[in-house]
């Protein structure tokens, strides 16, 4: 699964914005409408999509699109450590 | 006119509101009213209405005037200062905080009522109009400068202008950030929250998040809050009573911190040596009365037995139950954790025997 692309992609869904202003420098400080109820939206649609639970605490920390997509690699390898990357 | 249309009451304030508050509750009595002990109506304020129910613990702050038909409030309610509350029929519940300069009322009708639940909460300066009926469930916190109005009304009928009169009912658990604006025929729905700000014209289904001006759904019923593991509520404990242990630190109490498998331990010594005991067990096994020291608070995770409550209770231990979220007993360190707990949301059922 490529996961830069679909965090991206949900990133702009939950923002309401166009997926071609999500990049993987993006982050809550340059992306406009990524505040704190954005963050929550990103938060729990990543983790429907991936079948994920970040911890409660971790939250607040993961973001930018890089914090998110190398924590979600790290849960999808604890959960099915012979996967293929 | 026939009806009183005065909106301070000044005269009955400036008789009966500067008494001393034993002389106000013993007249209130004498007139029949059911008024519970150590109640307190501040300087300047007053109570007046027909049926009046105050119950244990309940305070007043100073120049309120609560004025109406049929009025209750039930134990250790607490509405602050300059508040005025204008209705025919009022209904707050136990643990209950109403904050300063909240104004109540206006612009009554024959269908004018507020209720509002336990342990809710209104914050300061907001603006609840009753022409309509007013329903505040449990556990719920209206943020300050919110205004919520069951009417919307000047321009005239006969030109065809809109004229609205309709209730407002907010279920329990709710969460109303500040400056807020509720429109007349709006429900909101048990565990929603309406973000900073919002200006709310619909209805709101339960368990959902709404914001903006008008509001719309960001996060969809019964998609929020989020859903956190069960393993993570133990952790989650362990980090509140860890800020617990450093704001008791910054108030210049000594404070000793022993955490294990089991669970933690706080030890807190005040100015004059005395030493106080939080407790936090993961599970039952992890615990026995005996061990515990007396005045102590004690949180506890799964389900305890009646005759260890009362054991407890025997040695001034306060009980805290995070499984049903019932307090039982009190005392000095106890009721410091609880006002801490909650700072994180947490709010406690006070026990009442034979209601569970």
């Amino acid at each position: 699964m490529d996961i830069p692309n679909v965090v991206c992609l949900t990133i702009a869904q939950e923002l309401d914005i166009p997926v071609e202003h999500v990049t993987a420098e993006s982050d809550s400080t340059n992306l406009e409408k990524w505040d704190s109820l954005g963050q929550l939206q990103i938060i729990m649609a990543l983790e429907r999509k991936f079948n994920i639970k970040f911890r409660t605490f971790e939250i607040s920390e993961l973001k930018s699109v890089r914090t998110l997509c190398d924590r979600i690699e790290q849960l999808l390898n604890r959960q099915s450590p012979h996967a293929d990357r | 006119m026939l009806t009183d249309k005065k909106r301070i009451p000044i005269v009955q304030m400036m008789l009966f509101g500067i008494l001393p508050n034993f002389l106000k509750i013993l007249s209130l009595r004498f007139r029949g009213k059911t008024i519970g002990k150590r109640v307190k109506i501040g300087y300047g304020s007053i109570v007046l209405a027909d049926n009046l129910t105050i119950e244990d613990n309940v305070t007043i702050g100073y120049g309120t005037t609560i004025r109406g038909q049929d009025i209750s409030i039930k134990r250790y309610s607490s509405i602050g200062s300059l508040v005025q509350i204008d209705v025919k029929s009022v209904r707050i519940g136990e643990d209950v905080t109403i904050r300063e300069n909240v104004l109540i009322g206006g612009n009554p009708t024959h269908e004018s009522a507020f209720e509002i639940g336990d342990r809710s909460h209104i914050g300061i300066s907001c603006r609840i109009n009753t022409s309509r009926r007013v329903s505040i469930g449990s556990e719920t916190a209206i943020g300050g400068e919110t205004k919520i109005f069951t009417h919307g009304s000047w321009q005239s009928m006969l030109d065809g202008y809109p004229c609205t009169y309709a209730p407002v009912t907010i279920g329990n658990n709710v969460w109303i950030n500040w400056n807020v604006f509720i429109l007349p025929d709006v429900s909101i729905g048990d565990g929603a929250m309406v973000s900073a700000g919002s200006v709310v014209t619909r209805s709101v289904s339960g368990k959902s998040l709404v914001s903006g001006n008008p509001a719309a759904v960001k996060i969809p019923p019964g998609m929020y809050p989020r859903e956190i593991d069960s393993s993570e509520r133990g952790e989650i404990v362990r980090y509140i009573l860890h800020e617990f242990v450093e704001y008791l630190k910054s108030n210049s109490l000594e404070v000793k911190s022993e955490i294990s498998d089991d669970g933690n331990r706080i030890r807190i010594k005040d100015k004059s040596n005395t030493e106080f005991c939080v407790y936090f067990f993961v599970s039952q096994s992890g615990y026995s009365p005996g061990n515990i020291a007396q005045d102590a608070a004690v949180l506890l995770s799964e389900p305890v037995p009646d005759d260890r409550i009362m054991q407890l209770l025997k040695r001034n231990i306060m009980l805290l139950r995070l499984d049903t979220m019932t307090r039982y007993g009190t005392n000095k360190v106890g009721e410091e954790t609880v006002d801490f707990l909650l700072k994180y949301g947490l709010k406690f059922k006070r026990y009442r025997e034979n209601n569970n």
